[in-house]
């Protein structure tokens, strides 16, 4: 596997799964349940 | 006459369920956010996404892909969720009422019917899809596809849905477990949402378990699958194709137009099932966040696991050559048994319990979401209780899916998807976005979206909402509409430039509706056979679209029934 593609994979992937735990957070430490 | 006597029929069932009828609500957000992902989690993050990335200039399929994804995925999202909460707050749950609601003209409750007829199309056969996954389950319980050859795997699917045949004892199983799996849809749905809700508790996060564990094992499975047949397969080689950035694709309207269709379709959008399940929220309740998260929960499956497990491990054992000239819906049943079994049997029954257990999840919480356009128009309109609403929507599913069962070499099923799988759901998310951009107007339109908000939506997305969703949409329409001979649009735009006018491609619309494709094709056929079967073949997906017509005019002129009874009653 190139290194473009491993980057180019890794910075897509992490940038989804940050987004996604950041947004999950959000609802889970929202006082509204 | 026969509205008086529907009426009387209706009341008396309205009388009878009014005790049993009690006011749905979410059980909690987390189960409302989880629904939602499973609304939009379906076969298409595992298996269309890295087909359409394959197909599309590898790596940089996901530039455009992430780009809609903020121009239309997340602004339809918003549009759908704010609708149904807004519907909600005049008990409205399902298209038709939210949207005359809304544009307050009668008129628009009959775009509304999309919000409920495509849902009954596509669980129709949907839910053949997801049989298809439980059986393939219980078969890899069972070891069936122990020792057996890609070929022999490939051929055991084209025998499982010819129904006279049986790879269980059971006379008609595939019938058998369709029918099986739509009662399992309509006994949840009679639970009303806490049923819903429960499944998704359950599914989604079962789903994303097998789809981590799957991934990691695509991740890491390198050049360990190489044999003599295949020596030169790799993983990595998949993985190097899927993301490596072919810039000069970017150019390209095609890719474009595949990564604003992938969008559309992952988050179940354009299909009413959305504003219906927001038309259960209180008022004061969030839509932003909620949209957000949802919306991400989605792209975590599609983009992380989706793109992490056929790819990688079909390369790995057939090489990357293999994958290209095979990529598509197929491989899911036809392939991977197969390639399972190169893990010993144990793991294969591993293996094949958590990749089909995880498309069945991802189907049945999107199937279960269809069901509830039509419950909560039965219940707001005619006072049908939870269970009449479920079993009269099984019956409907039933009566429209056993063709694409009995006739699914016929096309049946691939023109149920086409029309109410793929085109309706464009047509209703164009007209809906013009609906709340102009004509419900941006202004009112943005306070629903941001009243409760927990987060707070930039700015800029009321320009994007009212200009660039609308537009972006009728790009995907009229590409789907115009479609350009071998969907190569460069040479097309080319020779229209030149003057020497435009070539349709028989996908697209127009060519369809006459049928082109397979008529040119019954001109070059000579075997007597064959010109038999394509001629059946052309009655059948005629009578597949008359289906869907009927099944159309049936929920307008329920509309128009319900609308009658609301004038009688001064509450239009």
């Amino acid at each position: 596997m190139s290194l473009l593609a491993m980057s180019m994979m890794i910075a897509t992937q992490g940038l989804v799964i940050i987004s996604t735990i950041y947004f999950l957070r959000k609802v889970l430490n929202s006082p509204k349940k | 006459m026969i509205y008086s006597l529907f009426l009387r029929i209706n009341q008396s069932i309205y009388n009878m369920e009014q005790n049993s009828v009690s006011k749905e609500a979410w059980g909690s957000r987390l189960g409302l956010i989880l629904a939602m992902a499973g609304n939009a989690v379906g076969l298409g993050n595992f298996l269309r996404f890295p087909v359409q990335a394959v197909q599309n200039g590898g790596g940089a399929f996901i530039i455009p892909y992430l780009i809609c994804f903020l121009l239309m995925g997340i602004p339809l999202l918003l549009i759908e969720w704010s609708s149904g909460r807004y519907g909600g707050k005049f008990n409205n749950h399902s298209t038709p009422y939210i949207m005359k609601e809304m544009g307050k003209s009668p008129m628009w409750k009959y775009v509304g019917v999309f919000g409920i007829f495509t849902n009954i199309a596509v669980v129709a056969y949907y839910t053949y899809i997801e049989s298809w996954s439980l059986v393939y389950v219980l078969h890899s319980v069972f070891g069936t596809f122990d020792g057996m050859s890609q070929s022999q795997v490939a051929q055991f699917f084209v025998e499982y849905i010819n129904v006279f045949t049986t790879s269980t004892g059971i006379p008609f199983e595939a019938v058998f477990f369709y029918v099986l799996v739509l009662g399992m849809n309509v006994f949840i749905l009679s639970k009303g949402l806490g049923g819903i809700e429960k499944v998704a508790k359950i599914g989604m996060p079962l789903l994303i378990l097998f789809g981590v564990l799957l991934a990691i094992r695509g991740l890491t499975l390198g050049t360990s699958g190489q044999s003599e047949l295949f020596p030169d397969a790799n993983a990595w080689d998949g993985l190097n194709f899927l993301w490596t950035p072919q810039f000069d694709t970017l150019a390209n309207p095609k890719v474009w137009i595949a990564a604003a269709g992938q969008i559309f379709f992952t988050l179940s959008v354009g299909m009413g099932t959305i504003q219906c399940y927001a038309a259960y929220l209180n008022s004061k309740d969030d839509v932003a966040l909620n949209a957000v998260s949802a919306g991400f929960v989605n792209e975590f499956v599609e983009v992380v696991l989706g793109s992490s497990i056929v790819i990688p491990i079909a390369a790995g054992y057939l090489g990357l050559d293999w994958v290209l000239e095979n990529a598509g819906f197929g491989m899911a049943f036809q392939t991977m048994p197969f390639l399972f079994q190169q893990w010993g049997e144990i793991a294969a029954a591993f293996a094949g319990v958590f990749w089909f257990g995880l498309l069945f999840f991802a189907g049945i919480t999107s199937s279960l979401a269809m069901g509830t356009p039509w419950m909560g128009f039965m219940k707001d309109e005619f006072g049908w209780g939870k269970k009449r609403g479920a079993w009269s929507f099984g019956a409907l599913a039933l009566i429209m899916g056993l063709p694409t069962v009995l006739f699914y070499q016929y096309g049946v099923f691939d023109e149920f998807d086409y029309w109410a799988g793929t085109i309706s759901l464009v047509v209703f998310a164009l007209l809906e976005t013009i609906l709340f951009s102009w004509v419900f107007g941006i202004g009112k339109g943005w306070n629903e979206i941001t009243e409760g908000a927990d987060i707070k939506i930039p700015d800029i997305y009321k320009f994007i909402i009212k200009y660039i969703t609308p537009s972006l949409l009728l790009l995907v329409f009229l590409g789907a509409l115009f479609t350009p001979y071998q969907n190569e649009w460069m040479i097309n735009i080319n020779s229209l430039w030149e003057g020497n006018g435009w070539n349709l491609d028989d996908g697209s619309i127009i060519k369809n509706i006459s049928n082109a494709g397979l008529r040119r094709k019954l001109q070059t056929l000579t075997n007597e056979e064959d010109i038999i079967f394509l001629k059946d073949k052309i009655f059948f997906v005629n009578m597949a679209r008359l289906m869907l017509l009927a099944l159309f005019v049936f929920i307008s002129y329920l509309v128009y029934l319900s609308y009658q009874k609301r004038l009688k009653e001064k509450n239009p």
